[in-house]
């Protein structure tokens, strides 16, 4: 069920209207649970098992190591959680390709191995991520363990962030757990707002810059150099609205339920730096692997050369993680150069060295771009015509341009700066932001777990008239072609 | 009570600005008045200007009768243009049709031939035998080409049942024939079209729409929504062999007495322009066997490639998808320049 169709609006609705007329709370809870698995169900029920499974292996291990008295005991407990979660991300997600890479090199040997016919199951990328924090938090720690298994099971199948993120750990869940969840006025108001905006970038912006980006990128070498970079513009745009659009929507249908999720974008395309690119895009993986992977490798504690170590390794298994293929692996390596080259550069500028910032800001958006080229292409070659191709040493000749790109460009910078502007208004109460915004029937409020948001303070005509123009807008204008969300793949 | 009012006070005024707002929005999309013609049923008005901005950027008039791009006003020889939306041209100017392309092409050169394109979108090759003797008397053509693509001669021909197209069907003697459905002037584009101009752009844009959503309520499935979907069409395009298009050709050359010629317009794959499809080699084959004259658009596609335009799609669309644009109808007026040229 994309969150985009009318099938999961439906049972948004259903779920919402189970929740606020079942009345005790660990009953919602019950309910909450049978929705997520009947949601998780819907994209293909034999894997509703696997993800069990893994909870409940997770549920015990983290039991034992919360009893455990020595050290050994807890830490085979550890292990057997990680190696499990690994084993079936590596199995379900990787085996194929080990399969294929295996079969590349073996094959003058005359030795071939058949590839598996393995599905796989949709969110696994994301649960076991999940799911591993839990039971290493515990281990540390630094979380206590559920005893509730109703909590449990709610936290590991909650559906608005089960299939494609955010990555939420048991450390920002779980404390919710004694919360009273269903549907309320502020909460319809506040996470209908987020869930709408989520719907407009993706059927308004993302769907309209696939279109643009889709033929180019499945056949690059028919293109000419314009009509390529048209394409990469417009996969930058789609990818952002995409994948942030999708999280808007996550986190306003979570905040109608009740739960809060993690903020995972902040306007990532200021970065003036590729370090702070990566503290603003996908702010629960690059956390997350920063928590459980980089500092455990030994972060920037043990000298400048590991440090860039560190940051390679760990950037180059986060490319892995989206997929298997040497193209993800590919744009992970260049990150994680960039992250240690960035590093480098900013003790050189604590010497004084330094770049404007509306340069600085054009550089990290021009290799974020141009990186997304390895991320989108179908291939390594294609990934090695295109970046040619942009450069004016591809082939291709056909040349049309979209005219939607320079519009979403348009979109997307009118969005920015509304964005900025709406940000500094928070911390400059009666400013002339402030007085538009209440104007208009919206007030903003800064969450400690989801971030800055808009939210319906009154009724006014001109909030209710914009939002008819919205409503309209997806109505009239989203292209409506079955695009899935770009990290549903992952 | 009060506080209730109140805010249904305000949403209906929020509603009412904001379709106001989009009836302004869309009469700049799509601008498309109609009057009722007698035979045609409803055809674009006359002399009005329409705007078409939904897919490409369309514009221009039509002449009575039903005609784009005609010039059949004066002694000489008359080239009739027909087929369905393809023909019809609307994602482009009148500049760019192929029609008047044609016709700009031979009154250049003082020739005496004449052309009128009385293509209408949802047309099919039942239309075409259907209101055979109605085209005959209304133009007089001395040259019918029709502008046909697979469905005209399978799903399209056969499975429409709507009101003012004709569909193929086999009688009680297993004799095949068009029928023709009566005209019905009903629907809110017909009312607005003829009684609130101000709103004509936002129905059509509403019925445009209504369209794109039932489509996509239906491939995506929705549980509450189940559509008529063809089979034929859903295993990957039409297939032609499942349709009696040997039939279908020999009725087609029976209703024109004068000469005829099918343009056939196959897909465009730039990495593979030469080899023609299983439908296009039957539909030549039943229309030689038919004794009817059959050109492709495809003769043209080597030259579209090397100046790297797609003959089909819009910049406001998807390439390569969607109706001939002004290459397609630039390359589609030479192919038929040549051909009656050529004197074929």
């Amino acid at each position: 069920m994309l969150f985009s169709s009318p099938r999961f609006l439906i049972f948004l609705a259903i779920t919402l209207i189970g929740l606020a007329v079942i009345g005790p709370n660990q009953w919602r809870k019950r309910f909450l649970a049978l929705a997520s698995c009947f949601f998780y169900a819907a994209w293909d029920w034999r894997f509703l098992g696997l993800l069990l499974l893994i909870s409940v292996i997770d549920y015990v291990a983290a039991a034992k190591i919360d009893e455990g008295k020595s050290t050994a005991v807890r830490r085979k407990w550890l292990l057997l959680s990680i190696v499990s979660n690994l084993g079936v991300l590596g199995y379900f997600k990787y085996a194929n390709f080990f399969i294929e890479n295996f079969n590349h090199f073996a094959s003058s040997f005359g030795v071939a191995v058949p590839a598996a016919h393995i599905l796989l199951p949709a969110g696994i990328s994301f649960y076991t991520f999940k799911t591993m924090s839990y039971t290493i938090d515990v281990y540390r720690g630094s979380l206590g363990r559920v005893t509730s298994w109703i909590d449990y099971v709610t936290f590991i199948t909650f559906f608005p962030e089960l299939i494609a993120g955010p990555i939420v750990r048991g450390s920002v869940f779980l404390p919710q757990m004694s919360r009273e969840i269903g549907p309320t006025k502020e909460r319809l108001a506040t996470g209908g707002s987020m869930f709408v905006l989520g719907l407009c970038k993706k059927l308004l912006i993302a769907d309209r810059m696939a279109i643009v980006a889709d033929p180019v990128f499945a056949s690059p070498e028919l293109f000419g150099t314009a009509a390529i970079w048209s394409a990469v513009i417009a996969y930058t745009i789609q990818i952002y609205c995409d994948f942030s659009g999708y999280s808007d929507m996550a986190i306003g249908t979570a905040r109608m339920i009740g739960y809060d999720l993690p903020e995972n974008f902040r306007m990532p395309y200021l970065s003036r730096d590729i370090s702070e690119f990566w503290t603003r895009w996908h702010i629960t993986l690059s956390s997350w692997l920063k928590d459980y992977l980089y500092i455990p490798l030994g972060g920037n504690r043990r000298g400048e050369l590991l440090t860039y170590r560190n940051l390679f390794i760990t950037m180059l298994l986060g490319g892995l993680w989206h997929g298997a293929s040497w193209n993800f692996v590919l744009w992970g390596g260049l990150h994680g150069s960039a992250l240690a080259a960035n590093k480098l550069w900013r003790k050189q500028r604590g010497r004084g060295v330094q770049l404007p910032s509306l340069i600085s800001w054009a550089v990290t958006l021009l290799f974020v771009m141009l990186t997304w080229v390895p991320f989108r292409a179908t291939s390594t070659a294609d990934t090695v015509f295109i970046l040619k191709s942009l450069f004016g040493a591809g082939s291709g000749h056909f040349g049309d341009v979209s005219v939607w790109a320079p519009i979403c460009v348009g979109i997307c910078v009118i969005a920015h700066a509304l964005g900025i502007a709406i940000s500094s208004a928070r911390w400059a109460r009666g400013d002339l932001m402030n007085r538009v915004l209440n104007f208009v029937g919206f007030g903003i409020d800064s969450h400690p777990i989801s971030g800055q948001y808009l939210f319906p303070n009154r009724i006014s005509i001109v909030g209710m008239y914009i939002a008819c123009m919205i409503l309209l807008s997806i109505v009239f204008f989203a292209p409506l072609k079955t695009n899935p969300f770009i990290y549903f793949q992952f | 009570m009060k506080c209730v009012l109140t805010v249904a006070g305000k949403l209906i005024a929020a509603v009412g600005l904001a379709v106001l707002s989009w009836a302004f929005v869309a009469g700049k999309i799509v601008n498309y008045p109609t009057v009722r013609h007698p035979f045609l049923g409803r055809i674009p008005e006359p002399g009005a200007h329409f705007v078409w901005r939904i897919e490409g950027n369309g514009s221009g008039t039509w002449t009575s009768n039903g005609l784009r791009s005609a010039t059949f006003n004066r002694p000489g020889r008359r080239l009739l243009l027909l087929g369905d939306s393809f023909a019809e041209g609307l994602q482009v100017k009148d500049n760019e049709h192929f029609g008047q392309l044609i016709g700009e092409h031979f009154a250049e050169r003082g020739s005496d031939w004449q052309t009128g394109t009385a293509g209408k979108s949802g047309y099919s090759t039942a239309d075409y035998v259907a209101k055979a003797d109605m085209f005959r008397e209304l133009y007089r053509p001395n040259w019918v080409m029709i502008v046909v693509r697979d469905g005209d001669f399978g799903s399209d021909a056969w499975r429409k049942r709507l009101a003012g197209y004709a569909h193929f069907e086999t009688n009680s003697v297993e004799k095949l024939i068009a029928r023709d459905l009566p005209y019905a002037d009903a629907g809110m584009s017909a009312w607005a079209s003829d009684r609130a101009r101000p709103v004509l752009p936002l129905f059509l844009l509403v019925a445009n729409r209504t369209e794109v959503i039932h489509g996509w309520l239906r491939d995506n499935e929705q549980p509450w929504f189940r559509a008529d979907r063809d089979p034929a069409i859903l295993e990957g395009g039409e297939d032609l062999t499942r349709y009696p298009v040997d039939r279908e050709m020999e009725l087609l050359r029976g209703s024109y007495p004068a000469r005829l010629t099918l343009v056939y317009l196959p897909g465009f794959d730039p990495k593979n322009l030469k080899d023609r499809t299983t439908n296009e080699i039957l539909l030549e084959e039943a229309a030689r066997r038919a004794g009817i004259e059959f050109l492709s658009l495809r003769g043209r596609y080597h030259e579209l490639e090397q100046a790297g335009h797609f003959p089909y799609g819009f910049s406001n669309t998807r390439v390569n998808e969607g109706h001939l644009n002004r290459y397609g109808h630039a390359a589609l007026a030479n192919l038929i320049l040549r051909h009656v040229e050529e004197g074929r």
